[in-house]
């Protein structure tokens, strides 16, 4: 009896606590009706697929993808915003009158949790592609499997093996190659050194670019991995800017999460005027903006992709599937990123001769070059069985003005310092990847 | 647990039929399951199998001796990196591997529990959980060997494409294989443990648990059996991590966090912390559930959080043993109330209650 | 070594160390008041409060939902933080701490876990964390600012500071010097005995859980100002390193925590700027606690267990 009701108790409370905390959700927002995405295509209009404004009846063409969720880091918006296009595309006559459905699992890092997902896709879901993937660890954990089954992967890396391997090919360029953009956006500016700052995970490999930097502009570079969460900011604020000295370049390399403690920590200890700061992609956004007012002009931040308001064909686009399909995801990098593996993966699928199979849709996908996307300085490419991938490897520098995030330097190269991209520029050229003809 | 009344036919009886209940249970894992299910579920049984010695560890400390180890993970971590670094530097047949690794990974165990012995109840779980947390920021630190020299074995310009995971046995090279070798193994684990209670070093821990100043009393040497007891747990996980290893084939920091010896000391209470097939349950919790929350039921993983969580109260209030012990009750319960309604409704007009 | 022709110590000036020490008082706050308070709760009720870390995070989530999306005064909505700690604390203990009453103090502890765990589930359900933007909960204090030694201190680093010292003294006092405070404390040590000493059990209980709840919501604000970003994982598991500091106090010395806490928050600290052993400086809570118990329980002990179940 006293047990019975202490398990009431329990579920009571609990219960409770549920009815709480969905009073403090926040609802979904109402969706507009007006025709997203139809059309015709021209040099100032992107539309989803071939733009007909007729839904897709036939049998579904099926996509998967894995997305990391653990609880601080959401890389799922990615992949939802994919999906988001995928619905767009859908309304618009599909693939052939064929409808796309995508499957979307997430992951909690655990590596046999990533394996097994990659082979329920594959294997039981029977996809044709996947497409969206972002994580800290399954390209390392997967891409011997998607090789070995033929699977070319697009979409949006942290991790060495994105970059490094045949079987996956991204949107963005990480953050080894967005903290080179960094380094030399600072070096540009007369740092007289740079110091980098990065989760200790990845620090190894995101940092190395940063020294080589250095090392080529004569000056001294050091990199500190950071343990996450970011217990002692202060401690750690204080550490990069002294090593930097006066006068001296503090690039961070963090996303959101952990950023704005480090930045407060600047601010607090007086140190934004002490050295050049800059910043890999994660924090270009309005949110970073309106709160780090006191950075205006001083953050440097390497980003990837273009800027979403500045007016152009896919950026407009981006923004009318936002409102339609996808009103809770605010606008940001990680949209972006699903945008463009959603509108490469529906390229290729378009272009498949014959029947959709996931041998003929990867196929195309590696045959994928010079695809013209308004979000990129240049156009993007897989190119067919290369040893690695890194198409997104020129971009711009942004920083924080008055609540908004503004273009300082456009469609810059970034440094050649890796052997790797020395070779991908060669490529490049020598199988005409992305020359735009 | 060892039944020890009864006539000699019983427990012969009572012998067979659990040993008959084991060979039955391995039958099905070994042979029905990787015939019936596909690819993604016999990985995610190879980590269940894993993940249930780690618990038998716990329940060997925490059931048998009383003492809790908050820094099982841990210990995993060590185990998995051993094993990482050691394949990485010479090439052992597999079984030599996971043997080294199991020693390596107990002289650490030991050399924890040595100076925490003289700890006990809240104190000695805390501890271990210190350790656990100082073991999780150096792991993250110099990260996992990745194919270069010395000591951590870490290099920061790793060959992506050439590089050699940790070597499975070649017998065992495909996942299904190496799911049945995981589970040999794993079962051999199990009988080493259970070997451990039914023999001197069990009756030494029962009486230990009961009240030490009674075993001191009868000679029982108190240090040497709780030694023993973090050398069996800290070598079984240490086999595990090795385990593990192979089964990743490349490991990171990111799969042991240290909250996760919490979470799974919270599993191998609700599975039940008194008996081995508890830690079974204890591993399909920990590595089953989100599996099968995610892929096959399509529900937020944030929920098996909260079910932990409920789990967990649950079972210390009102089921101490957990479910491997509330669960047969139940379903027993449930049978009679069944049989009581079926008499009921077909035994004719009793007088209505 | 330390040498006085350059003032440096071990190889780093002394005028890059000085900042390190008063950021290092400032962290060691935040241990101190997580510590205090878990030791207080202890103390009072024998239960190791492993949830104070996420009712304090679940109540900032609260603050912060009020603070920003709705027009709620922002000093109510500070208030619904504490008075959020202090309601989580007594249904948990009025409710299910006379079960756990006779029980071992770890499955007491086990018990707070459970909480803990349903707490980050529902918190992680129910406000998932954003790819491009972060909760940050701000209180007015931390735009006052105050340097020393060549580093900032704001006003909610001391009022963490102040928090975690009048609460020591406080309790040490009422624990020691009043009726209710001496009913605490028997209450902790044997639930059934004191019950037949006729002092009112279930009313000291809830005071107990009430006071700590109340410090749980309050160290839960100040927290979620410190760590800049509303993140629950980290908040919900700062509770392990925050143990350092309780354990250096055996769970039982108010101010050695206090102290304990501060001597870890500048151990970390002041390691930062030495480059050998700045990288596993968030080490420094897990070995000082190690160190501390390990030398405090250094005379044989030998147990009683308590029925196992």
């Amino acid at each position: 009896m006293r047990s019975t009701k202490i398990k009431l108790s329990v579920m009571c409370a609990v219960a409770g606590l549920l009815v709480l905390s969905a009073a403090l959700a926040t609802g979904a927002g109402a969706t507009s009706t007006a025709a997203v995405g139809s059309g015709k295509a021209s040099a100032t209009k992107s539309v989803c697929g071939a733009g007909t404004g007729k839904k897709a009846t036939g049998k579904p063409i099926k996509l998967g993808g894995i997305d990391m969720l653990i609880p601080g880091v959401d890389f799922t918006t990615i992949g939802k915003f994919a999906a988001a296009y995928f619905k767009c595309v859908n309304d618009n006559g599909g693939i052939n009158g064929r409808p796309i459905k995508y499957i979307l699992y997430n992951e909690q890092l655990n590596p046999t949790q990533q394996a097994a997902l990659a082979k329920k896709l594959v294997e039981s879901d029977k996809v044709v592609g996947i497409v969206g993937n972002t994580s800290f660890t399954e390209c390392g954990t997967n891409w011997k499997y998607y090789k070995s089954k033929g699977f070319t992967v697009i979409g949006a890396g942290v991790q060495a093996e994105c970059f490094g391997t045949p079987t996956f090919v991204e949107s963005n360029m990480g953050p080894r190659y967005s903290n080179i953009g960094a380094a030399q956006a600072l070096v540009r500016r007369g740092a007289k050194s740079l110091m980098v700052a990065s989760p200790d995970t990845i620090s190894a490999y995101a940092d190395g670019g940063v020294l080589k930097v250095a090392q080529a502009a004569g000056i001294p570079g050091k990199a500190f991995p950071i343990k996450l969460p970011i217990t002692d900011a202060n401690s750690t604020i204080l550490q990069l800017v002294q090593a930097a000295g006066e006068g001296g370049g503090v690039i961070l390399d963090f996303t959101p999460d952990s950023a704005p403690a480090l930045m407060q920590a600047a601010i607090a200890q007086g140190l934004v005027d002490k050295v050049i700061w800059g910043s890999s992609t994660p924090i270009a956004n309005a949110f970073m903006a309106k709160q780090f007012g006191a950075f205006d002009g001083k953050m440097h931040i390497n980003q990837e992709f273009g800027n979403i308001n500045d007016g152009s064909p896919d950026e407009n686009l981006y923004l009318a599937i936002t409102k339609k399909y996808a009103p809770s995801i605010s606008p940001q990098a990680f949209g972006q990123m699903g945008f463009m593996d959603a509108k490469f993966a529906v390229q290729a699928l378009l272009s498949v001769k014959g029947q959709v199979t996931a041998a003929s849709y990867n196929k195309a996908v590696r045959a994928l070059k010079n695809v013209k996307t308004s979000m990129l300085c240049k156009p993007w490419y897989v190119g067919n069985n290369l040893a690695y991938h890194i198409p997104n490897n020129t971009d711009i520098t942004v920083t924080y003005k008055a609540g908004e995030v503004v273009t300082e330097d456009k469609c810059i190269p970034i440094q050649a310092v890796d052997p790797e991209l020395t070779q991908t520029r060669k490529w490049e050229t020598q199988f005409n990847l992305n020359t735009g003809k | 647990m060892l039944g020890l009344t009864g006539s000699p036919a019983e427990l012969a009886r009572g012998v067979i039929g659990r040993s008959a209940i084991i060979v039955a249970f391995l039958g099905v894992a070994l042979f029905v399951v990787p015939a019936v299910l596909g690819g993604d579920w016999i990985k995610t049984l190879t980590a269940v199998a894993i993940y249930a010695v780690v618990a038998a560890g716990l329940v060997t400390l925490y059931g048998r001796v009383g003492m809790i180890s908050l820094g099982q993970i841990a210990l995993l971590a060590i185990g998995t990196w051993t094993a990482t670094r050691i394949s990485y530097a010479a090439d052992l047949p597999f079984p030599i591997l996971l043997l080294v690794t199991g020693a390596i990974t107990c002289g650490v165990g030991v050399l924890i529990g040595l100076p925490a012995l003289r700890l006990s109840g809240l104190y000695l779980a805390l501890i271990t959980l210190m350790a656990a947390g100082a073991v999780n920021v150096v792991l993250t630190t110099i990260n996992f060997p990745n194919g270069g020299h010395g000591f951590t074995g870490r290099t920061s310009t790793p060959d992506l494409s050439g590089l050699q995971p940790v070597g499975r046995p070649g017998i065992a090279g495909g996942d299904t294989a190496y799911y049945r070798y995981t589970i040999v193994v794993c079962a051999l684990m199990f009988l080493l443990i259970a070997a451990h209670f039914a023999s001197k070093p069990g009756r030494a821990w029962a009486s230990i648990r009961e009240s030490e100043p009674a075993a001191l009393a009868t000679g029982v040497n108190i240090v040497r059996y709780k030694l023993w007891a973090f050398a069996l747990a800290s070598f079984t996980t240490g086999v595990a991590g090795g385990l593990l290893a192979a089964q990743l084939g490349q490991p990171t920091a990111f799969g042991f966090p240290t909250q996760d010896s919490l979470t799974l000391l919270a599993a191998a209470l609700i599975g039940g912390i008194y008996s081995l097939w508890g830690a079974v349950i204890a591993g399909a919790f920990s590595q089953l559930a989100p599996f099968l929350f995610q892929a096959q039921w399509g529900i937020d993983p944030n929920f098996l959080l909260i079910i932990f969580g409920v789990g967990l109260l649950q079972v210390l209030l009102t089921a101490p043993r957990g479910i491997v012990v509330q669960m047969p009750k139940d379903i027993a319960n449930l049978g009679k109330l069944g049989a009581h309604l079926f008499r009921k409704v077909t035994g004719g007009s009793r007088s209505p209650e | 070594m330390i040498s006085f022709a350059t003032t440096t110590i071990f190889g780093v000036d002394w005028i890059f160390l000085k900042p390190y020490i008063v950021v290092g008082l400032a962290l060691g706050g935040v241990y101190a008041l997580s510590g205090v308070g878990v030791v207080v709760l202890y103390q009072a009720t024998g239960v190791l409060n492993l949830a104070f870390g996420a009712i304090g995070a679940a109540g900032a989530l609260i603050s912060y939902y009020l603070v920003n999306h709705t027009s709620t005064p922002h000093w109510i909505a500070y208030l619904a933080c504490v008075v959020f700690g202090a309601i989580v604390n007594v249904v948990y203990g009025m409710v299910l701490g006379p079960a756990f009453a006779g029980r071992d103090p770890l499955v007491k502890m086990m018990g707070t876990l459970g909480l803990a765990l349903i707490l980050l589930g529902v918190m992680a359900w129910r406000a998932p964390a954003g790819g491009a933007f972060v909760r940050v909960l701000q209180l007015p204090t931390s735009n006052h600012r105050y340097t020393v030694f060549g580093a900032t201190v704001n006003l909610t680093q001391i009022l963490a500071l102040v928090f975690a010292l009048v609460l020591t003294v406080g309790t040490t006092a009422f624990l020691r010097f009043t009726k209710i405070g001496t009913a605490m404390r028997a209450l902790a040590s044997d639930r059934e005995i004191t019950a037949t000493l006729g002092v009112p059990v279930r009313r000291v209980e809830l005071a107990a859980w009430l006071g700590s709840g109340i410090v749980c919501g309050a160290a839960g604000l100040l927290l979620a100002d410190l760590f800049t970003s509303l993140d629950y994982t980290a908040l919900t598991f700062l509770v392990i390193s925050s143990l350092a500091a309780a354990l250096i106090g055996r769970l039982q010395s108010l101010w050695v925590t206090l102290l304990g806490g501060l001597a870890v928050g500048l151990a970390q600290a002041v390691a930062t700027p030495y480059s050998s052993i700045s990288a596993y400086r968030t080490a420094a809570p897990f070995v000082l606690a190690i160190i501390a118990l390990l030398y405090l329980g250094r005379h044989r002990t030998v147990t009683l267990s308590r029925t196992a179940g």
